[in-house]
């Protein structure tokens, strides 16, 4: 097996996967989908070091990617610390939200139009109300041994 | 401007259509139709997208990605490239449902499974260390933010920022960047040095294969140029009588090598025993490198754990809500 060809296979998943991870950083607004957005990119950028260090037949690429996991799992905790804190200020996942904090001068971004939801929304489970008499019928209430 | 290339098509039309078909199947060509087709391909899936939409994205999505493959040679070995396919087709397809699901929920499950995928690939190159590791650190993660998911997003349904995104100037515009990287990435793998490098490589790995027996490997494949000679440094896995074998027969191998690449027609061969990074007590190895000669990244990266420990909590402000009086927000 082509060790060239097992590189360049490997360089090209690691950019696309990157590329995806930066695409959905920039296009979606919800703060843990863009978390996840940027676990993404850091995946592409492992499959990329691990396939050099194979290639170079030495331990540094996976040396990097065991540091890359250690501080993807700093960042995880603290954004997840971030997403609780700012959802609690804000109410909600929307980064636009934020958006104050921007440089002066910029102008705010505000939705033009909200499109409807284009498939129809699944239906959410949900749970019963707990303590309240069910509505009986009163003959049922007759043969009712209670 | 359309008419123009009509006309011009009609009055000499197979030159025309031959000179157009040989500029598309180009490197600069394939490199662009890939661009167009992964770009088209994510502005149709788009999370607020019908099903028709994204199957029709999906269809564009695997046309780019096949005209992007044809840039990179294949393995020359059929399970190998059929279980790489498989783990290369579940990342991606996960990672491009990651970032089109509507509801966070999704995004995590997908995520998960584009990890499960990353994983496979990290096997799939000798680093099972790094498989286990992905799995386990991620695993938990997830399921952490899966959580958050549930706690923070699922009581609304679905929000109205998740079928939304900027505008619709930067959701079609951020695509064509970032799928020009990939393209450009695939755009170098066209280039005749490589081309002329991958060739040569399976060359030396034949003369390997017949010579050397079936324990010895490749590991290793460099060259450059010197002067207008192309040296080529190979390390091979293989005991000694092997190499000596390898050594007589070197005249041959360059003679080949010359033969097929005529870039490459003066080539000098040097082989060198090699060593394999994946030997049979792999993960022994990994510990010892990890703990030797990265003792002090180890340390660093420990610190690092324990203040971000400490900061996820200052930054949760855990510790506000305790106090007596404080205001609810």
């Amino acid at each position: 097996m082509s060790e060239t060809a097992l590189l360049q296979n490997y360089l090209l998943v690691g950019s696309i996967l990157f590329a995806l991870g930066l695409t959905g950083f920039l296009i979606r607004r919800n703060l843990i989908v863009m978390f996840l957005c940027a676990e993404m990119m850091l995946q592409g950028v492992s499959l990329s070091l691990i396939a050099w260090g194979r290639y170079h037949n030495d331990w540094s690429g996976q040396m990097l990617v065991i540091f890359i996991i250690t501080v993807a799992a700093c960042e995880a905790g603290i954004a997840l610390a971030l997403v609780l804190a700012l959802c609690r200020k804000s109410g909600s996942l929307d980064i636009v939200n934020w958006q104050n904090v921007r440089e002066e001068g910029r102008m705010p971004y505000i939705d033009q139009e909200v499109p409807a939801e284009a498939m129809e929304s699944e239906a959410w489970p949900t749970l019963t109300p707990a303590g309240i008499e069910p509505a009986t019928d009163q003959q049922e209430l007759y043969r009712s041994n209670v | 401007m359309n008419g123009c290339w009509l006309l011009a098509a009609a009055t000499d039309s197979s030159s025309a259509w031959a000179e157009l078909g040989s500029k598309l199947s180009g490197t600069e060509g394939r490199a662009i139709i890939g661009w167009a087709l992964a770009v088209l391909a994510l502005w149709l899936i788009g999370p607020n997208s019908s099903l028709s939409r994204k199957i029709a994205g999906a269809v564009f999505g695997v046309l780019g990605l096949g005209v992007f493959w044809s840039f990179v040679p294949a393995m020359s070995f059929l399970p190998a490239e059929s279980v790489f396919l498989l783990l290369a087709g579940l990342t991606i397809f996960s990672a491009v449902a990651t970032i089109s699901a509507r509801s966070p929920v999704y995004s995590a499950i997908w995520f998960a499974c584009s990890l499960l995928g990353t994983a496979g690939l990290f096997l799939f190159q000798g680093a099972q260390f790094l498989g286990i590791a992905t799995i386990a650190v991620y695993a938990g993660a997830i399921v952490v933010t899966f959580l958050f998911v549930l706690m923070l997003a699922q009581p609304e349904g679905h929000a109205f920022f998740d079928r939304v995104s900027w505008g619709k100037s930067p959701r079609a515009v951020i695509p064509v960047v970032t799928m020009a990287i990939v393209s450009l990435i695939a755009y170098q793998f066209g280039k005749s040095d490589i081309r002329n490098h991958v060739k040569a490589e399976e060359l030396v790995n034949q003369t390997v294969a017949e010579l050397a027996g079936p324990d010895a490997a490749v590991r290793k494949v460099v060259h450059h140029q010197d002067g207008d000679v192309t040296v080529l440094e190979v390390d091979v896995v293989a005991n000694e009588e092997a190499l000596s074998k390898l050594e007589d027969s070197k005249s041959e191998l360059q003679r080949s090598i010359g033969e097929r690449i005529p870039d490459w027609s003066k080539c000098v061969v040097d082989f060198h025993a090699g060593t394999d990074v994946r030997t049979a007590d792999h993960v022994a190895h990994l510990g010892g490198q990890l703990f030797g000669a990265n003792l002090i990244g180890v340390e660093v990266a420990g610190c690092l754990l324990m203040m971000a420990l400490v900061g996820a909590l200052v930054v949760a402000g855990l510790d506000e809500e305790k106090k007596p009086g404080a205001t609810a927000r």
